[in-house]
């Protein structure tokens, strides 16, 4: 079920919120406890609101697509009255005092939200599975992980314990777990949507936006989170296919997949080029040092962040998420200036890559989703750690802020499902959007 | 400080901290340093003025507006 799907029947009255809500809470009371999807369920305060907007939709006051659609957000982002964890027992007590800036405008929107989702703790790696309140575990196959830190958003969506969710992209957060759940992940462009109220990683990587069943979805979430004089009605509809004008970014974006991925990933261009696309080949020169440049200022906005906290109170963080938090104060700071640098340049070359391109289009996921406690995976070349494949594809346009979306392409023969990315240039998200939906109607009619 | 010189601190304090695990995450943020230190984005005090690539736009390494 889709927000685009279920919207026009809410506002006729045809279909109510209640009953959305409660298949939503039943959805959770069934899976959660295999999955542990969601830290905390709001059954109560969900219902109620649920019931204010079927009355408000009954008196003629409806609000739009958003109004009485059940909603997850990942527990990173403060929901006035509820306990933000960040997915740790560092913040146990924390209650949040007031709504962060998106959850106030969802509830303006008219949203009903349900709880609040799993995640890496503090967002702080790729799986999911270092989380103070449990790791959480892929739909598709519960050995694995369903990707992170976003996890327990795109579990969610993916089955139906909400229909839409608020997850953060720091390196590749909401499109990573996106990937490997089979669904879609928009990651804004950076500074569009307030991270006001959500628990920063690093505050100049940081992204909030929407995980969603489809680009539509993500998009009825996206417009809703943007300040009001960014808002817009309208939804876009699908860029013709024929002359849309596609990069490929060849090189060390592609020289790292997993077999099934590549073969995938190069039939859906192949599919595109038939259908008219101009796809061509784009060069980021300096994308080879994207992981150092990303490292080194993730470890040091989080090392200040946490400082405090590790010698307060050590033993609340998990072991893993600890150890990654205490080497980041070793970083110096002449290495994390030219880091700096370092991300003006990859930005640059992102802009020059997207010069006459509509859209760059690469995988959003190296590999499948992994086995839980997968250290290294094999792809072409070798092992590789994990977390390094994990966010090798998405953690470009984390460094330059370009809108970017993940959105499913096909499965591997063990049905785990594979993402395809599509990164616009800045000021054009609805663009991108108009080539995500193209490319979407070509996946599902190739299906 | 060479990386080879700050590897060797930080695993000496890690270790002190008692925290003996540090070391082979250590040894792959060094990787990552002497990555970042090679980069041709990086100046040298005894080469080439740098020249920004903002040239004549404001903000940083342009001109004041």
């Amino acid at each position: 079920m889709t927000i685009a799907d279920v919207a026009p029947r809410l506002a006729t009255g045809e279909v109510k919120s209640e009953k959305l809500t409660e298949d939503c809470l039943s959805q959770i009371e069934a899976l959660n406890p295999k999955l542990n999807a969601f830290i905390t369920v709001t059954a109560d305060a969900a219902l109620a609101s649920a019931r204010k907007a079927d009355l408000e939709i009954a008196a003629g006051r409806y609000r739009g697509p958003l109004h009485g659609i059940p909603v997850s957000l990942k527990d990173l982002v403060d929901l006035k009255g509820v306990r933000t964890s960040a997915g740790s027992r560092v913040r146990a007590d924390h209650v949040a005092e007031r709504d962060a800036v998106v959850t106030a405008r969802l509830r303006e929107a008219g949203a009903v939200f349900v709880g609040k989702t799993n995640l890496h703790e503090f967002a702080f790696g790729t799986t999911t599975e270092d989380s103070g309140f449990g790791l959480a575990r892929n739909p598709v196959d519960a050995t694995r992980s369903p990707g992170g830190s976003s996890g327990g958003s795109a579990i969610a969506v993916a089955t139906g314990m909400s229909l839409g969710t608020v997850g953060t992209d720091t390196g590749g957060s909401i499109r990573i777990p996106a990937a490997a759940c089979g669904i879609v992940g928009l990651k804004p462009e950076w500074g569009q949507i307030s991270a006001s109220g959500v628990v920063p990683l690093s505050r100049q990587l940081d992204h909030v936006g929407p995980l969603a069943a489809c680009v539509t979805d993500a998009w009825l979430q996206y417009t809703a989170m943007l300040p009001p004089h960014l808002r817009t009605r309208t939804v876009p509809t699908a860029a013709p296919l024929k002359g849309l004008r596609l990069g490929v970014p060849t090189g060390y974006l592609f020289d790292r997949l997993d077999a099934e991925v590549e073969r995938v990933v190069a039939a859906t261009i192949e599919a595109l080029r038939a259908a008219g696309a101009i796809v061509s080949d784009v060069v980021i020169p300096h994308a080879n040092d994207m992981s150092a440049i990303y490292l080194h200022l993730v470890l040091g906005d989080a090392a200040e962040y946490h400082a405090r906290t590790l010698l307060t109170r050590p033993d609340d963080y998990t072991p893993n998420v600890r150890l990654r938090l205490e080497m980041a104060r070793y970083v110096l700071a002449e290495d994390y200036v030219r880091a700096l640098r370092g991300k003006a340049v990859i930005t640059d070359e992102v802009d020059r890559a997207l010069d006459g391109i509509d859209a760059l289009v690469l995988p959003a996921l190296a590999i499948p989703a992994p086995p839980i406690g997968a250290a290294t995976m094999p792809v072409k070349g070798g092992p590789e750690a994990v977390r390094a494949l994990m966010l090798r594809c998405t953690q470009p346009f984390n460094l330059s802020g370009h809108p970017a979306i993940s959105l499913p392409c096909g499965r591997t023969h063990e049905d785990l499902p594979i993402g395809l990315q599509l990164a616009g240039r800045k000021g054009q998200t609805e663009e991108l959007i108009q080539a995500a939906l193209a490319v979407e109607q070509l996946i599902e009619r190739d299906r | 400080m060479t990386v080879g010189e700050w590897l060797e601190w930080a695993k000496g304090d890690a270790l002190k901290r008692g925290l003996p695990d540090m070391s082979g995450p250590l040894d792959g943020l060094a990787q990552a340093t002497e990555r970042l230190r090679s980069a041709d984005w990086n100046d040298d005090a005894d080469k080439a003025t740098p020249v920004d690539a903002a040239g004549d736009q404001p903000g940083v390494g342009g001109e004041a507006q």
